[in-house]
């Protein structure tokens, strides 16, 4: 009964961990778009009109931040974290009970080293918000270092999670192969 | 232990740790984060390794560069670019013995231009020239071998993503790689069409094939339709990295714009073609640049063991020879390569590695180059060579297996490796448009 209510949690916070991944990598998603037009505006403005936007390469790096930190939840939520599981492949062929508390135990480290990541930045984050800080040429462009650590910590901490609640729920078996989400439409 | 006891050994751990089916980024972290703590005895220092490494490294603007090829190069495959320059191709050259496994090499070579990665390029073609290949009776082998074989080429015909990680690693600038990889790319797609070529003299057999009957001249404004925004594409982006007018970053956000327009001027791009594109782009920069930042921890963890000066130490001592060491670094990327992506093995070798090439005098432009054709031969060999697994996968034909498609393509694979040995030997060829 007991096992059966824990299993019942796990799943139910794996939904809402999984909501919240989706729901972080919609919002990077369209920062993507916005790096497209932003990059492109400055282009026109310089060669076009001879007036750069002077804030172009912070923009740009803070878009990166969001982007990647914004997005990594939910490439670990679909398994697209870069990895080579040929031997784990094979392996669960033979021994899929092996297999499988590999996966666990690979899980499990990774879980550790994300919630490492994010303790590291949690006192970096504390420590801009109360100075302030920021990054770019003063008098030019500037912005705040805090939103930054921010983000990284809390991708960190959902990584964490998500790591988390993929050792606790039984584990997926990988295919071997991997196609890329795209298809030419032909 | 020593540190550099401690550096050797935690290369090795890494690499026995991604063969089990660690995560490549966490199994570089964890390994560099404990050898860190362990070298120094000191947790903290270890901490703020971690921390300098995560919020800094993604910070580098010339990274822009990754989201912004991507997002040009699955645009560009969703418009359809590589199918119609592939049939412009193989009007062309449908008389010759194996002519349209040379149109598919050519295709690929330009369809290469355009899009920054090798998986692309085999997924596209895999659909559009294999099935052509199929229908006038050339061997399955051959046939999936060349879309194999000249699916490498995207990833070293700028743009390309594994340029611009070795530009970050080495510390040198994403526009020169770029303009560097031209030459031997261009080199790598000749040698394929003279490969086939050779093959259809010698082992006729290994081809198959029937002349084409039904050959028609294609209108000279189809051509024009088909090939023109491909071309425009590529004038863009490398004529404006060429001309020194867009940074790399710039040119990729223009090509990306361009590529845009492109497809909803043909009116093939749906809204959700176009959300899938910006979705991939995002994931696939995000699993880069997250395995570029648990890279840069490993650098500065063999930066403190001391590793990389030790080996120049003992490469000085023992007098080795720069035709050993080339042998030795081309022999450990094949055998990188037989389990670990591109990305990877760049990221593992090129820190080892660097000290030892700079001292000699040589090029890293021109190493870079060597580093990326090296492994890229993993993509085409057994057991894990990815291009092979994704047409297969992306064929879904019973009738070929995996097994021809890696037999298909070790014959192009033999061409790469005797195209980076002169590559090496000549290195006027990856440089010479620099100056």
């Amino acid at each position: 009964m007991l096992a059966l209510n824990i299993a019942k949690w796990v799943q139910r916070l794996s939904r809402i961990g999984d909501g919240i991944a989706i729901g972080a990598n919609v919002i990077g998603t369209v920062v993507v778009l916005c790096l497209v037009l932003i990059v492109n505006f400055d282009v026109v403005a310089r060669g076009g009109f001879n007036s750069p936007f002077l804030g172009a390469v912070e923009v740009v790096q803070f878009s990166m931040v969001l982007i990647v930190f914004l997005q990594l939840p939910d490439v670990v939520r679909v398994n697209r974290l870069t990895r080579s599981d040929g031997f784990l492949v094979v392996i669960g062929m033979h021994r899929p009970k092996l297999a499988a508390t590999m996966r666990h135990i690979i899980d499990t480290i990774s879980a550790v080293f994300m919630s490492l990541i994010a303790i590291a930045l949690w006192p970096e984050f504390l420590e801009m918000w109360e100075t302030k800080d920021y990054f770019g040429v003063p008098g030019v462009f500037t912005a705040p270092w805090w939103p930054i650590k921010l983000v990284i910590f809390l991708s960190a901490t959902l990584c964490t999670i998500i790591f988390a609640l993929k050792v606790l729920s039984p584990a997926t078996k990988s295919k071997l192969i991997r196609l890329p989400e795209h298809e030419e439409n032909k | 232990m020593s540190p550099i006891e401690l550096g050797m050994y935690s290369v090795v751990a890494i690499v026995i740790l991604i063969y089990l089916g660690v995560y490549i980024p966490i199994a570089l972290g964890v390994v560099s984060f404990v050898s860190i703590w362990l070298m120094r005895d000191n947790f903290d220092l270890s901490m703020n390794l971690l921390k300098v490494a995560v919020s800094d490294s993604v910070m580098e603007y010339t990274f822009a560069t990754v989201p912004l090829f991507t997002f040009m190069g699955l645009i560009v495959s969703k418009a359809g670019l590589g199918g119609d320059v592939y049939e412009v191709m193989s009007t062309g050259f449908r008389r010759v013995k194996g002519g349209i496994g040379m149109a598919t090499v050519g295709a690929n070579a330009v369809f290469a231009a355009v899009t920054g990665s090798s998986i692309a390029s085999a997924s596209v073609f895999a659909k559009v020239s294999v099935p052509q290949m199929l229908h006038h009776d050339y061997n399955p082998r051959f046939a999936v071998g060349v879309v194999a074989g000249s699916s490498v080429l995207g990833m070293i015909i700028p743009p390309s993503a594994m340029l611009i990680i070795y530009s970050f690693v080495a510390e040198q600038s994403v526009g020169e790689m770029f303009l560097a990889g031209l030459v031997p790319g261009i080199m790598l797609a000749i040698a394929y069409v003279g490969a086939i070529f050779l093959m259809g003299r010698i082992t006729p057999g290994f081809i198959g094939g029937r002349p084409a009957s039904d050959y028609e001249r294609m209108p000279g404004r189809e051509i024009a339709s088909k090939t023109l925004p491909t071309l425009s594409l590529i004038v863009v982006v490398l004529g404006g990295i060429y001309t020194g007018w867009l940074t790399p970053v710039e040119a990729g956000a223009t090509g990306a714009l361009v590529a845009l327009g492109i497809a909803l001027v043909r009116r093939q791009i749906s809204l959700r073609g176009f959300w899938e594109a910006l979705l991939e782009t995002g994931h696939i920069t995000a699993s880069i640049l997250f395995l570029i930042t648990a890279a840069s921890i490993y650098s500065r963890m063999l930066g403190l063991a001391g590793l990389p000066n030790e080996l120049g130490e003992i490469l000085a001592s023992s007098n080795v020879s720069f035709f050993m060491l080339m042998v030795v670094y081309v022999i450990m990327m094949l055998f990188l390569g037989t389990l670990l992506d591109t990305a990877s093995i760049i990221l593992i070798v090129v820190p080892l590695f660097l000290p030892l090439i700079e001292p000699m005098g040589l090029s890293l432009v021109w190493f870079g180059i060597v580093t990326v054709v090296g492994a890229e031969i993993g993509l085409l060999t057994p057991p894990l060579g990815i291009s092979c697994f994704v047409i297969k996968a992306t064929l879904n034909d019973d009738r070929i297996s995996l097994k021809d498609v890696f037999l298909g393509a070790l014959p192009f694979a033999a061409v790469m490796l005797v195209v980076l040995i002169l590559l090496i030997r000549f290195p006027q060829l990856t440089l010479a448009i620099l100056n």
